[in-house]
């Protein structure tokens, strides 16, 4: 029998920073809807925050514009999808922070991508007309 | 998840040692609230820094760099930030950036005070 594939649950947001309360509540009602283990929830959590914080702070800068963040179960992985109307931006470029320096020499710039590429197993990244789509995926344990 | 709420307790040593306990989540929303507090007290020549991370129930990089500056003020002033108690995520999290080579952790709240107490002694 074919596996039906389900609809991914979709948040839509306008690029204002206090609009991250609204994405922590989107991703925990999936957590819990697909039973997510509190380590792939919090993983999952962490890299749609980091790259819709990014999406607002770099390439909206301030102005209103369109998120919208998909979530899906798929056969081995979840996916996420965040697709935005900002300048082009591409999050799936992985940064290199200096993490051996010393704590007075670091620079605090590039830790949420860096962040993105640790918690998830695969980034990508596609400019499609006037829009950044970027898909992250977290492999099913 | 609740909003981030920060109470901060003075316990009066030779040196004071102020104790920041954070509920709830630390994002690019509510860090602002978080490192306003934290630098007051630095800004008042507090230098000992407890952070309780044991109602934390998340973090992410906007909160981590308030910390790493803390970190660094703390050091600059020769006084010391500690964090007590994180949640096994988020001291995952603290260990992926290796900052835990630059904060002391613990997981006892009377463990952590002694620490200023020998200091001090």
């Amino acid at each position: 029998m074919k596996k039906r594939r389900l609809s991914p649950d979709k948040l839509i947001l306008s690029g204002k920073i206090r609009e991250l309360d609204s994405l922590h509540k989107f991703v925990h009602k999936f957590g819990v809807k697909n039973t997510l283990d509190s380590k792939t929830l919090f993983d999952i959590e962490l890299a749609a925050d980091e790259a819709v914080t990014n999406i607002i702070r770099h390439g909206l800068k301030g102005k209103k514009g369109r998120i919208t963040i998909e979530i899906a179960k798929n056969p081995g992985k979840y996916t996420v999808k965040v697709t935005d109307n900002a300048p082009h931006f591409d999050q799936s470029i992985p940064t290199h922070p200096n993490l051996s320096s010393d704590i007075t020499e670091r620079a605090v710039g590039g830790l949420g991508i860096y962040l993105i590429h640790q918690v998830m197993d695969s980034v990508s990244y596609s400019r499609s007309g006037d829009k950044n789509i970027l898909v992250f995926e977290k492999k099913l344990k | 998840m609740p909003a981030c709420e920060i109470t901060i307790e003075k316990i009066d040593f030779e040196e004071p040692v102020h104790i920041v306990r954070i509920t709830g989540a630390l994002d690019a929303y509510s860090f602002p609230d978080f490192e306003v507090k934290v630098r007051g007290i630095f800004d008042k020549n507090g230098r000992n820094i407890i952070l309780d991370f044991g109602k934390l129930e998340y973090i992410s990089s906007a909160g981590l760099g308030a910390l790493m500056g803390f970190a660094k003020i703390a050091r600059q002033n020769k006084g010391d930030l500690i964090i007590l108690k994180p949640t096994p995520k988020i001291g995952s999290i603290i260990d992926v950036l290796g900052l835990s080579k630059f904060i002391k952790v613990f997981w006892d709240e009377k463990t952590a005070l002694n620490l200023f107490v020998s200091k001090a002694g």
